[in-house]
């Protein structure tokens, strides 16, 4: 899984927010706004990922079960695909 | 023709002859920093954009604004969605969603401070970073109440403006704005623009205070606005 290559995310006011470019920027008006989690995930995605390899990477970085982080990995994944971010 | 617009000179060329006038007080003859033009295709982009129908001359002119803005990323700079005052030297920013009454409450600031008072731009000032200040410039894209200066003013606050039946200033955290700021400012599509931005972004927020404006409509509210903004 990957993310479309029309999204930039930075940090700006201590906030990670990810901005549409390009056509995607005519389509989705406003920015994404997400937390360190979210952050992380969207990282990983940006170079291609497995939804197995986003919830190890996750177990190991944080202090979470293997099950937390896949339904909320899932949860992430499927807000992802409803806005099309997702190639 | 040569404009200047927020410190920098540009060439201009345009298809609306009538356009010039509509530059008129910004001329130069320095120089120019670089040229503007704008195609058909942009023009109709703009036309597009819109729900409502607009000119040729306005469509050309939406678009070399863009055009501007994009460009000024990379001079530390963004067009900013909001109203901007000068008074005592001070520049104060007033962002809101439109129809919300962001003119009435100008209006008030004007009643209180007459000729001292003036309104750098009503609608759309360029901001520029310049030595780690940010500056709000007027601009002739202005609004409908065609409010604008040519000059430039130290920006000291930008108040997120909402109307409350109550009157009420407080300083905000830049963190819980961060979103609400994107939403005032004509982002680029192009990913190389958006690169130069975004960390100007990341310094306003730092560098200008950030306020929540609460207001009525009466005057009033241009009196706790200022003594907010003023540390009063």
């Amino acid at each position: 899984m990957k993310i479309k290559k029309d999204f930039m995310l930075r940090t700006v006011g201590g906030q990670q927010m990810v901005v549409p470019l390009g056509e995607t920027s005519k389509k989705l008006h406003g920015v994404i706004h997400l937390n360190e989690v979210g952050a992380f995930l969207w990282k990983l995605l940006e170079r291609d990922c497995t939804e197995e390899g986003l919830i190890s990477a996750v177990v190991s970085e944080y202090d979470v079960s293997a099950e937390v982080a896949r339904t909320d990995i899932e949860a992430f994944l499927n807000s992802l695909r409803e806005a099309s971010i997702l190639e | 023709m040569r404009i200047r617009l927020a410190d920098l000179n540009m060439e201009i060329n345009f298809s609306t002859p009538e356009l010039s006038l509509f530059f008129s007080g910004y001329e130069t003859a320095a120089p120019a920093d670089f040229e503007i033009s704008v195609t058909s295709e942009e023009r109709k982009a703009e036309v597009d954009a819109l729900l409502i129908p607009i000119s040729e001359s306005e469509a050309e002119l939406n678009a070399l604004y863009r055009k501007i803005s994009g460009i000024l990323s990379a001079y530390d700079g963004f067009l900013l969605h909001a109203a901007v005052i000068a008074v005592e030297g001070h520049g104060y920013a007033f962002a809101a969603p439109s129809g919300t009454g962001k003119s009435t409450h100008v209006r008030y600031w004007m009643q209180k401070f007459g000729d001292a008072l003036t309104v750098v731009n009503g609608d759309k000032p360029l901001i520029r970073a310049i030595d780690g200040v940010f500056y709000a410039y007027g601009t002739p894209w202005c609004g409908k109440e065609n409010w604008q200066k040519n000059m430039r003013i130290p920006l000291n606050g930008l108040c997120f403006f909402e109307r409350s039946d109550r009157n009420f200033i407080e300083k905000a955290e830049p963190a819980n704005f961060v979103s609400r700021l994107f939403s005032q400012v004509l982002l680029p599509s192009d990913s190389e623009k958006m690169a130069l931005l975004l960390p100007v972004l990341d310094r306003f927020l730092q560098v200008v205070p950030m306020y929540r404006l609460g207001c009525t409509l009466s005057p009033e509210a241009a009196d706790i606005a200022y003594n907010g903004l003023r540390g009063i």
